[in-house]
Formats: structure tokens, C-alpha cells, sequence
């Protein structure tokens, strides 16, 4: 039984650390978040309403990138800072997204479900960071516009099982009526890495 | 009308008439919230509360300490603001309320209590609109937080936001000097007044009674005599708020609520004694209440009246009214002291408030600034084409001729203006910022309207919508869309056209350009004297010197921005638009794109314009929507525009961002006129930039940041520090020219240098001045998301263009051309060499057809092009890899060429030539690339070859190396051996050696024994010579013994016979020879070993017979 009582002292102060001295950065993340994707797949629709809660169908195009940022609290009561880098969709652009996926915590990675077009796209993107991008990029695959049910092209099981075999997260959201949307960003908050606890 | 009373609406922006207004409004109305009903001195060891409040009407805002107000504010909303949501305006509540306060504010730490709960994460940036976004970067830098309480305990402010209601009562203020009721008594002419009015209200025209009150046109009146008059006069014209109106304007301002008989003659002698006061800045913090609240000659009311509808409220110093409570005036005087020391800090802060005050009066400024602009453009055209008439005078006959000519179309130019009906399609462009142009502008319109020829056309509206399904109406309607610009600009056009002219030359003779920081007109000045083209002036080096000086002027009207109704047809100058254009060149493009579906034989790939045609379709709606010019007929144009360009440059197609570029110029010109701009604008200022690859725009990202490592180190260590790189920010700002960047106006200014320079120069300092105007506020930012949010909000609002474009030009001359093509040079490999190493990795999948192709390549040169087309779609990236800038060099140089030739001869079958062989060209560059993508992929695998080359040589070496190594190990192990023995002999030597040494020891002890042994005997010897000494002592002794007995035995025998004696004597002689003879013997031996005296004693034992006591005593004394 003198093992038992020297144990929990020791296991007492090991879980005391990191609250004490790494508290801050364990509680208040700060995220780099990149979205890539086909032009015209949502991407900016989606951080719009996910940052300002609003919806515009008459959006601009995106030239280069841009750039907003969001805070959100999770149920353990830490809190996760988006920096969120919405990158321009067309082809020829890839050349410049790498300056802004390099040294992404996240990557997000938006197709159109009512474009086959688009989620191949998204593949040729998933490749792309799997290659050139952090090794421990967090990946989300987001079929957006799935409020356009009737003119859907791809099966919810071909993004989930695309998403399963490379080892993301997956989900479909639409930025017209809001479906999802925090859930996708709340989704990564959760996988991202933490500060070691133990 | 709504958009100018808005903008001057939010303009309000004064703490202290607000102020003052508002503390008499409350000691008025709001007494039940404090029990004082006077403001408190602020004390700034306390800490500050903000509490805020908006309404559906207005906002609201009390400064509190402990709980007692320190000030108020108030403002009504516009309509665009009472439109906005509650969380909107309470932001907008917040943030102006702090604003108001920042003297109070800033540096210390506050709380900011609100009613709107959401307001309580203002800090974590839930940001809802771009215009809120700005409100909240207003508010970086304070230190507060924001606590939430319900709306019925905010009560204070909440009751202050909905002070507009309450308006005409501040005016009833005036109730409350005593002295007015009596004065009012005393005076009996409005006593008589007063007593008609009751009796017959009708009777005093103008006047009436209300609450015991008697007002005229609604104005409270005043004795004429009234003690408070000079007062209220010196309130009204000399306090900042007044704002030394001059008499006119204070007086209007005075008969907006009082009325006095003689009052006008009252307000000009007063007015009279005051001269303008000298020190300005010191009023300017009051001069946009002034400016809001003064009777403006243009309008014929105030601009608050204009807004509110009612004359705005007269606030008076505290002072001016005595009042019965020591403690009130002693408050009073304080605050009034406090408002001096404000405003002598607003002094200090002189030229920052000058340049505040004229961005708040932009309407009127930008008119001034407009005029002005308007006038030196007009005097210099007509001096610069009066001194060209006598040099052109043969070339200024044509231009007439051919104005002549083609005023029928002007009549009918630029479909998308026409539909719309009015000017303001291009001010209303972007959100916010424009809308106040849009009213002055409007006062200028009638104006413009005659000076441009436009005449608006209604039938052109229908028309291009129709346009695709009736191509045989096409022709007609090409025509339509383009326009001649204005003669009076030709002389610009002359002037900046030549560079075009030279830069074609420089293509096709690869001349290097002496770029420096004229580079227009060093190219104009070499065309000038070496080109025949105007002969007539090419000796003539005065008029070069005369041109220059033309050229300098018009730099410098460039910078200080180009009129709004000149902008279109100065940019094409620029540009050099009528230099550039071919006939029927665009009608020609745009049949194709209709043909395009019937003939495939374009030489453009079906696949990549198909896709830049699907790309097109999707931006032109997201190409500033909900732009009023951007309607069908507008979309149509874009579309038009976009799709011929693709067609013209094959190595560009379309890169998004182009639509907005060319969206900016259909905004501004007709549709073929903004074809050609825009033709200038990407084939040759961007060149290389939006290609595929876009290398050259990678290339100036990296050129911009060395430039900003040059010029703002600090400023970069911090964003390295923060963890942003200045090309995430300046990436976007090149790519986008600044459109949608920075404010609308502020755009069309850096465009029109960019424009006139001929290069992307401008585009360098214009980024180098927005970091250096914003750099200080980004070094105070301490997380990366701040950082860029900062900046991005502040780019938004670089409202004043000017000071941008000055900043800019000014202060980075030293930025050049030739500059940046150095450091492009420079850096330019890097990024080709990234790209290459890209596509290098994508072309391994594609390696097992390598040979086929180089077969295919060597005999078959048609399969080749259709295997590119197929494999188009898959991999585009590697595979349009670099459409190389020859390409669309090459590609300019036989435009070039071919545009000169078809001026020269327009003949129509020449020109389907034209297109033809232009496809032809696009065919044979194709196959080119494709070459030279072999020639690529010939080097790689030649590359690998000499790899393996290198293998086989390194493998031999290895192997001579491996010989090496075992000789050595070898030379090693025998060498070991060796040392064993050694090692082995040393230790026989060794065992040896202690052998000796046991011998040597062995030796020695056999030594000591010997010698203990000598010793030994040597012992026994000395024992043996004793014993023997004894003995011969005890031989002496017997000797003498038995000589006594000898003696005793001789004298006895005398004693019988003494005769005897003789006789005797003889026998016995005989035995002592016998004794003798044995003593001798004994004395022999003796004497053997001691020598003589022995011999000696012998002797004389034998000599002394007769003395032998004595020879004993010698024997002893021997021994």
C-alpha cells in the first residue's frame, strides 16, 4: 500500500504541469487554415458565413487570396483562432497557393457536389498537399452546396470514402443555409493537434 | 440625394457641440437618472465607463466615473444607418462613442457597457460586415472591455439615442435665462406683440404664442435691446463652433432659432469688428460642425438641416448662463477649462487635423480639387496642341477630317452607358465611398454631357442582347462600340503613342531599352530624332527640349489625378489605343468565338479556351455585382471583351482578375476601345503575368520583398517575427492592380500613373507607400490574423488618394525600371527554377511515353499536336508549362507588324489573311512548345544517361578503392605480427635480464657469505694467536718457573758441593744448552714471526744466561 499513496502524487503533479505552465497555449489556439478548391466551389461563401454569418450569392471572385479570421470557444472552454486564407479557385493559381498552404495547421478542401468537375479537383489538391504540403496537415474534405440536392453529382459514399482512404475529415455543408458550417470548423478544432497534455 | 445625406451624416463627428447639447438636453430631461444634474470633472486616477445605446433612430453614449456622467453624446442615424441592424448600431454606437472620448480614453483602461449582449465579443472579432470591420479596427489600440446589461438599466444612454425626438426642445433652452422673461417684460413692443397675439392670433403676420413664448417663424424672439445678445453673438461667430462664419453665414445661423428686430444689422457690425482669426487649427476640430451646421450657398440650406430636416440645435458655453449654485459654476468653469486645454492640444496636432478636416469636407474639396484639375487640364492640352499646330499642322488636318468623319458613330458609342442613361453608373461603383461623388458630380453633369458627344441611343440596349443569334447584324453594331477619342487628347496620344511604336522596334530588334526613370520619353526622344514617322520635327532638338517639358507637365498632372470626364479617352492615350487598334481585328475575334461552334479548325486548342470560356462564365456575375452598369447588356460586353482577348493571346487566355480589369474599363470606355486598352494593358505592362505559371508575377513578389527589406526593415523583422510574409499581403494587391483593395477612387488614381508610365513601376511604390503609411500601426500588432486584419482594413479605407499617389510617386523615385529588371533578373530563376522542378515531377508519370513521342516527334509532327490536345485536360499545369513570354513577344511582333501593314492597306481579304496566318502562328508556336517540351524531356533523360555514366565510373573506383583498403589491411596485419614478436622478444630479453639479476643476487649473497666466513676465521685465528700468546706467557712462566727451580735446584747443590760447582758446572752447562736449545726453539718461532727482537731476545737470552729476571721483565713488557 506504499506504493498506492506515493502513485497519486506522482500522477497529481504530472497532470499539474502542462494547466500551469503550457495553460495558455493548451487553451487558446491560433490556427493557420487554408481553403482550396475548384473556382466557384463556395470557398469564400463558406468562410463568409462561417466569420460574418452572412450569405451573399453575388460574392466577388477571389483574386490571389484573402484573408478573415474567427474565434471559436469549444465545450472544454478552449478557445481556437482561426487565420483563414481563402485562395483564389482557378487553375493557373495554384502556382501562387503553395505561399499560402505552407505552414497550414489546416487544410480545407472544397468541392461542388453539383460538379464531378470540382471533386476531381479536389483530389488533384489533396495529392498536391500530400506531397508539397506539412506532413501533419490536418485535411478536410467539404462537399459544399448541399442544399442543391436535386442537382447533385457526387454521392455523399464517394466523398466519404475518398475522405476515408487519404485519411480526412469529411462533411457536406451548405453556405446558403448555414448547414454545417460551424459544425465543419468546430469538427477540425477538435482533431487539431494539442499541446501535449501529459 | 439619399447617398450625399448620408455621407454627410456620418461626417458628424464633434465631441463638444454634442456634448454641450447633450448636457443641457439632460439637465432638461433626464434629471431622475442623476441626482446631480451637471457634469463631473473627469479624474483620470478613476477608471472610465462608456456606456452605450442605439435606437432605432440614433445612438446614444454617456461617460460615466463612479457612476456620474462626465459627458454625453448623441447623433441621430441616416437612413442607411437606420437600416442597419441593432448589432450594427450599437457597434457603430461603440466605436464612435469612443471616439469621441479618445482624449479621455486612450491609454487607460475603461469599460464599455452595452444593452446588445452580442457586442460582449466585439474583442474576438465576430465580425458581421466589411463596414463593421472598419468600425471595430478603430477601436485597436484601446484598452477596455465590454460588460453587457440588459436595456432597462442602460437607461441613460438608451434615452440619449433616441434624442433626435427630442430636437426642438434643446431649442426651449433658452426658457431658462430669467432674464430673458424679463427683459421680454420690460420691452413693450413684444409686450404689445404678445397681448395682440393673444387676443387675435392672425393679427402680427410671422408671429405666434407657444407656452407663454413668442416666436417668430417659429424662432424664439428676443428684445431687441437684450443684455445676452453680444453673447450669444460671440458664441455663434467666434467659438469654434461658430467658426468665423463670416456675417452672412452667422447670421443664418442665428435666425435658425432667434429672432430680435435689427438682428441683421446687429450680426454685421458684429461680424465687422472681427477679422478672419489667424490661427485656424485652432477652430478645426469645430470646423466640421461648422461646415455641417452653416448655411452652404451651394445647397441654400445647412448641411444638418439638409440631413435632419430642421435647423440644427445652438449650443452655448456653460458660462453663458449664470446659475444659482456656486458648485454648478465652479463644474462649469472647469469643463470650460478643460475645453480650452483640448484644444490647445487639437493646436499641436495642426496639419493631421487640416488634412482631417478636408477629408471630412471631401464633397466640397473633391469638387474644388475636380474643378481644378479640370482647369489645367484644359489649359495644358490647348497650350501643348497650340504649339504642335505649327509642327502637325498637316496631321492635326487629318485628325479633323477623321473627326469629322466619325462623329456619326460617337453618337452611338459605349452600348452599357447608354442603357444605363446617366454618368453616375461609374461612381456608384464601389460601395460607401463613391456615393458621395455622386452628388457633385451631378451638379457637373450638365456640363460633361455636351462636352463628351454622348448622345444616348436606345436601340443599342435591345440589340446586344440579340447579338449572338443575329450574327449578320454584327457588322453594324462592331461598329458602334468604338469611338474616336476626343481631338483635343491627340496630342497625348502622339506623345505617348511613339513609345508603343519604339517598343515594337524593341521587340523586334531585342534592342535592350535604356530604361531609367523616364523611360517614355528617352523612347519618345530617340523615335523623335530617329524615326521618320514625324519628320517634319526630327532636326529639331529646341522642340525636343520644348516636348520634354510637355512631357514633365503632363507627369505631373498625371499624379495629381486625371478629370473624371477625361479618364477614358486619357487612358487610351495612354495606352496608345488608336496606335494599337486594327480594323475589324475584334469584329473578327468575335466571329470566331460565334463560328466556334461550327468550325473547329481555330488554331486556338478547342480545350483550353473551353475552359477559360467556362472560367469567364463564372466570374462575369461575380465581377463587381450588383454594379448597375454590370446589367445584361453590361455582362454581355464583359463577356464579349474577355472571350476575344482569350482569342487574341492564347499564351494569357483568361486569369481571373482580368474581369474586373476589364469590367474597370467598360466602365469608362466603349466596348472595343476597352478591348484595345486592355490589350495594352495585359499583353504588355503585365506581360508574363497572368500567363499560366504567372512567373512573372511570382518574380515580382520576390522583387517586392527585397524592396521592403531595403526600405522597411523594421517593419519586415516584425511580420517575420509575427509570422506572415509580406507576399500573402502584397500577392493579391499586384494581382488584383488594387481593385478591390483600396477605395474606388483611390484605384482610379494609381491607374492613371500606372497607365501613363507604361510599366508596373507604379504598382511597386504604390505598395511601398500603403506599408509605409501603415507600417507603424502593423508594428504594434502582436498575432499574425491582427496584423492582416489591420492592414487589409486600413488599405480599405486609404481614402485619400492623394496622399497616396503623393506618397508614392514622391517618395520612392527611387524605384525604377530599370531597377526592378535588375532584381528581376535576379530573382527570376529561382521561381523558373521551382516551376521547372515541378513539372519535372509530374512529367515522371508520363515517362513511358517518352520514347514513343520522341519517335512520334522526329517523324510525325501533326500526331503530336492532337496526343498535346488529349492530353490537355489531365495535365494542363505541366503541360502549359511557361507558355514562354517569346511566345507572346513573337506573337506581338507580328501583330506589330501586321498592324502597321493593315493601316497602311485595310483591305478586308487582307485581313482575314491576317487572322488566319495569326492562327497559323498559334498552331506552329504550339507545336514549338511542344518541342521544346521534348527537347526538355530529352535533356532530362540524356540527363539520367550521364548519370549512369557516372555510376559505371564510380563503381571502378570503389572497386580500386576496396583493392586499397585490403592492401592496407594487410599492410596493417603484418605490421601487428611484427610487433608480437618484438613484443615476444622484448620479453625473453626481459626474462633474461631477471635472470642475471637473480645470479648477480645469488652472487652477492654467496659474497657476504664468504666474507662472513673470512670473518669467521679470521676470529679463530685471533682466538688461536691468543691461546698461543697465552700459552707462551704460560711457557715463560713454566721457562721461569723452571728456571727458579733451575736456580733453586743449582744453589742447593753449591750449598753440598761447592767444587762441585765448577765440575758440575759443566754437565749442567750441558742441559741449559738442552734448555736453551728448547727455549730457542720457542724464541725461534717467535722470532720467526716477530723478527729481530726475537732474534734479539734470543741473542740475549743467550748473551743475558746470567740475568734472567731480566729477560722475563722483558718478556712481559712484551706482551
Amino acid at each position: 500500500m506504499g506504493c498506492g499513496s506515493s502513485l497519486p502524487d506522482r500522477d497529481s503533479r504530472q497532470l499539474g504541469r502542462p494547466s500551469e505552465n503550457g495553460g495558455q497555449d493548451a487553451k487558446n489556439l491560433r490556427v493557420k487554415l487554408v481553403l482550396l478548391g475548384d473556382s466557384g466551389v463556395g470557398k469564400s461563401c463558406i468562410v463568409l458565413r462561417f466569420v460574418r454569418g452572412q450569405f451573399d450569392p453575388t460574392s466577388k471572385v477571389t483574386v490571389g487570396a484573402s484573408f478573415l479570421s474567427q474565434t471559436i470557444a469549444l465545450q472544454d472552454s478552449t478557445t481556437v483562432k482561426f487565420e483563414i486564407w481563402d485562395t483564389a479557385g482557378q487553375e493557373r493559381y495554384a502556382a501562387l497557393a503553395p505561399l499560402y498552404y505552407r505552414g497550414a495547421a489546416v487544410a480545407v478542401i472544397v468541392y461542388d457536389i453539383t460538379s464531378p468537375e470540382s471533386f476531381s479537383k479536389a483530389q488533384f489538391w489533396v495529392k498536391e498537399l500530400q506531397k508539397h504540403g506539412s506532413p501533419d496537415i490536418v485535411m478536410a474534405l467539404v462537399g459544399n452546396k448541399a442544399d442543391l440536392l436535386e442537382k447533385r453529382e457526387v454521392a455523399v459514399q464517394d466523398g466519404t470514402e475518398y475522405a476515408e482512404k487519404n485519411g480526412m475529415f469529411f462533411i457536406e455543408t451548405s453556405a446558403k443555409t448555414a448547414d454545417n458550417i460551424n459544425e465543419l470548423f468546430e469538427e477540425i478544432a477538435k482533431r487539431l493537434p494539442r499541446p501535449a497534455v501529459s | 440625394m439619399e447617398g450625399a445625406i448620408a455621407t454627410t451624416g456620418s461626417r458628424i463627428r464633434n465631441n463638444w457641440q454634442c456634448y454641450l447639447q447633450a448636457a443641457y438636453l439632460f439637465q432638461q430631461l433626464m434629471s431622475s437618472v442623476t441626482q446631480l444634474p451637471i457634469l463631473a470633472v473627469p479624474d483620470f486616477g478613476k477608471p472610465f465607463v462608456v456606456e452605450t445605446d442605439a435606437s432605432s433612430k440614433g445612438l446614444g453614449a454617456v461617460l460615466l466615473q463612479e457612476g456620474k456622467p462626465l459627458a454625453f453624446w448623441s447623433q441621430a442615424l441616416t437612413e442607411r444607418g437606420q437600416n442597419k441592424s441593432v448589432y450594427e448600431r450599437e457597434l457603430m454606437a461603440v466605436v464612435q462613442a469612443v471616439q469621441k472620448w479618445r482624449h479621455y480614453l486612450m491609454g487607460t483602461h475603461f469599460i464599455i457597457v452595452t444593452d446588445q449582449k452580442s457586442l460582449k465579443f466585439l474583442t474576438e472579432q465576430r465580425l458581421l460586415t466589411e463596414e463593421q470591420f472598419k468600425w471595430v479596427s478603430k477601436l485597436i489600440g484601446y484598452d477596455f472591455e465590454i460588460k453587457y446589461r440588459p436595456g432597462k438599466e442602460n437607461t441613460a444612454a438608451d434615452a440619449l439615442s433616441r434624442k433626435p425626438m427630442f430636437l426642438t426642445m434643446t431649442v426651449l433652452k433658452f426658457n431658462e435665462w430669467e432674464n430673458w422673461d424679463i427683459e421680454v417684460q420690460k420691452d413693450s413692443r413684444l409686450q404689445a406683440i404678445m397681448q395682440e397675439l393673444l387676443v387675435d392670433p392672425n393679427t402680427n403676420v410671422g408671429y405666434s404664442m407657444r407656452g407663454g413664448k413668442l416666436y417668430y417663424k417659429g424662432k424664439l424672439v428676443l428684445p431687441k435691446h437684450f443684455s445676452r445678445i453680444p453673447a450669444i453673438m460671440n458664441e455663434l461667430h467666434s467659438s469654434p463652433t461658430g467658426g468665423h462664419s463670416g456675417y452672412f453665414r452667422t447670421f443664418k445661423r442665428v435666425a435658425g432659432v432667434l429672432y430680435w428686430e435689427g438682428m441683421r444689422k446687429d450680426i454685421k457690425e458684429f461680424v465687422m469688428q472681427w477679422s478672419k482669426p489667424k490661427n485656424w487649427p485652432e477652430w478645426l476640430s469645430w470646423a466640421e460642425f461648422w461646415f455641417n451646421t452653416n448655411y452652404s450657398a451651394s445647397t441654400k440650406m445647412s448641411p444638418f438641416k439638409a440631413l435632419y430636416g430642421q435647423d440644427p440645435p445652438l449650443l452655448l458655453k456653460g458660462t453663458t448662463i449664470p446659475s444659482k449654485i456656486e458648485q454648478v459654476n465652479q463644474l462649469q468653469e472647469q469643463r470650460d477649462e478643460i475645453l480650452k486645454e483640448l484644444r490647445n492640444n487639437l493646436c499641436k496636432a495642426q496639419d493631421q487635423n487640416r488634412l482631417q478636416a478636408n477629408k471630412h469636407r471631401r464633397d466640397v474639396v473633391f469638387q474644388e480639387e475636380e474643378d481644378e484639375r479640370s482647369d489645367k487640364w484644359g489649359s495644358f492640352l490647348e497650350q501643348v496642341t497650340k504649339s504642335s499646330q505649327a509642327t502637325y499642322s498637316e496631321n492635326e488636318h487629318k485628325d479633323t477630317l477623321k473627326d469629322e468623319l466619325v462623329s456619326n458613330k460617337v453618337k452611338e458609342r459605349n452600348p452599357h452607358r447608354l442603357s444605363n442613361g446617366d454618368d453616375s453608373s461609374n461612381r456608384t461603383f464601389s460601395e460607401g465611398t463613391e456615393v458621395e461623388e455622386t452628388a457633385t458630380a451631378r451638379v457637373s453633369e450638365g456640363d460633361d454631357s455636351s462636352d463628351r458627344k454622348f448622345v444616348s441611343d436606345n436601340t443599342t440596349g435591345n440589340n446586344s442582347g440579340k447579338q449572338q443569334h443575329h450574327s449578320e447584324e454584327r457588322n453594324t453594331r462592331m461598329v458602334q462600340r468604338w469611338a474616336d477619342i476626343r481631338p483635343s487628347l491627340a496630342v497625348i496620344e502622339e506623345m505617348l503613342s511613339s513609345r508603343i511604336k519604339k517598343r515594337k522596334k524593341m521587340n523586334s530588334e531585342e534592342i535592350s531599352a535604356n530604361d531609367d526613370h523616364h523611360p517614355s520619353i528617352e523612347i519618345y526622344t530617340n523615335e523623335t530624332l530617329g524615326d521618320g514617322i514625324n519628320g517634319s520635327r526630327a532636326e529639331n532638338a529646341s522642340e525636343d527640349q520644348e516636348l520634354f517639358s510637355q512631357w514633365k507637365e503632363l507627369e505631373t498632372l498625371v499624379q495629381g489625378g486625371v478629370p473624371k470626364d477625361l479618364r477614358g479617352e486619357v487612358w487610351q492615350a495612354f495606352i496608345g489605343v488608336k496606335t494599337r487598334r486594327v480594323e475589324r481585328y475584334y469584329e473578327d475575334l468575335l466571329a470566331q468565338e460565334t463560328n466556334s461552334g461550327e468550325s473547329e479548325e481555330q488554331g486556338v486548342p478547342s480545350a483550353a479556351f473551353g475552359k477559360w470560356k467556362k472560367q469567364i462564365e463564372k466570374d462575369i456575375p461575380r465581377t463587381f455585382p450588383g454594379h448597375p452598369a454590370l446589367d445584361e447588356n453590361g455582362r454581355n460586353s464583359l463577356r464579349r471583351l474577355l472571350l476575344a482577348y482569350a482569342r487574341h493571346n492564347p499564351s494569357v487566355g483568361y486569369c481571373q482578375a482580368m474581369n474586373f480589369f476589364a469590367g474597370l474599363l467598360l466602365l469608362l470606355m466603349p466596348e472595343e476601345n476597352a478591348f484595345w486598352t486592355f490589350v495594352g494593358l495585359i499583353d504588355e505592362y503585365f506581360e508574363g503575368c497572368y500567363t499560366e505559371q504567372m512567373i512573372e508575377s511570382q518574380v515580382d513578389q520576390l522583387v517586392f520583398e527585397e524592396l521592403m527589406h531595403e526600405r522597411f526593415p523594421r517593419l519586415v523583422n516584425h511580420l517575420d517575427y509575427l509570422g506572415v510574409e509580406v507576399a500573402w499581403i502584397s500577392g493579391p494587391w499586384f494581382l488584383s492592380i488594387f481593385v478591390n483593395i483600396i477605395p474606388w477612387d483611390s484605384v482610379l488614381r494609381v491607374w492613371d500613373v500606372l497607365l501613363f508610365e507604361g510599366n508596373r513601376v507604379m504598382l511597386f511604390r504604390t505598395a511601398l507607400a500603403l506599408m509605409e503609411l501603415y507600417g507603424p500601426a502593423l508594428v504594434t500588432t502582436k498575432d499574425a490574423g491582427d496584423a492582416i486584419t489591420l492592414l487589409q482594413s486600413l488599405t480599405g479605407s486609404t481614402f485619400d488618394s492623394s496622399q497616396l499617389v503623393f506618397t508614392a510617386c514622391m517618395g520612392y523615385l527611387a524605384v525604377t525600371e530599370a531597377k526592378l529588371k535588375e532584381l528581376r533578373e535576379k530573382h527570376r530563376p529561382s521561381v523558373l527554377g521551382v516551376i521547372e522542378e515541378r513539372s519535372r515531377k509530374g512529367r515522371v508519370w508520363k515517362d513511358s511515353k517518352l520514347a514513343s513521342k520522341l519517335y512520334s516527334f522526329k517523324h510525325d509532327r501533326g500526331s503530336l499536336v492532337e496526343e498535346r490536345k488529349n492530353a490537355g485536360g489531365s495535365d494542363t499545369l505541366a503541360d502549359k508549362n511557361a507558355q514562354s513570354e517569346s511566345h507572346s513577344s513573337e506573337l506581338d511582333e507580328l501583330l506589330n507588324s501586321l498592324n502597321v501593314d493593315s493601316e497602311l492597306n485595310s483591305l478586308p481579304n487582307l485581313e482575314d489573311q491576317v487572322v488566319w496566318l495569326k492562327v497559323e502562328l498559334c498552331r506552329l508556336l504550339e507545336e514549338k512548345r511542344s518541342a521544346v517540351l521534348r527537347a526538355e524531356e530529352l535533356e532530362t533523360a540524356l540527363m539520367e544517361m550521364v548519370k549512369e555514366d557516372n555510376r559505371l565510373q564510380l563503381n571502378a573506383r570503389v572497386e580500386q578503392l576496396e583493392q586499397l583498403v585490403a592492401e592496407l589491411k594487410q599492410a596493417l596485419h603484418e605490421k601487428k605480427e611484427e610487433e608480437a614478436a618484438m613484443l615476444q622478444v622484448l620479453i625473453r630479453l626481459e626474462q633474461d635480464q631477471k635472470i642475471t639479476e637473480d645470479a648477480r643476487r645469488r652472487a652477492e649473497q654467496d659474497l657476504a657469505a664468504h666474507k662472513y666466513e673470512v670473518h669467521l676465521l679470521q676470529e679463530k685465528y685471533e682466538k688461536a694467536t691468543q691461546s698461543i700468546a697465552e700459552m707462551e706467557k704460560r711457557v715463560v712462566m713454566a721457562e721461569s718457573m723452571l728456571e727458579a727451580t733451575l736456580q733453586y735446584e743449582s744453589g742447593q747443590s753449591k750449598a753440598i758441593s761447592s767444587p762441585r760447582a765448577g765440575r758440575g758446572q759443566s754437565p749442567r752447562s750441558e742441559n741449559p744448552s738442552r734448555k736453551v736449545g728448547l727455549l730457542s726453539f720457542g724464541l725461534g718461532w717467535r722470532d720467526r714471526n716477530k723478527g729481530k727482537p726475537n732474534a734479539e731476545e734470543s741473542s740475549e737470552g743467550l748473551h743475558d744466561n746470567g740475568s734472567p729476571r731480566k729477560e722475563s721483565s722483558n718478556h712481559e713488557h712484551d706482551r
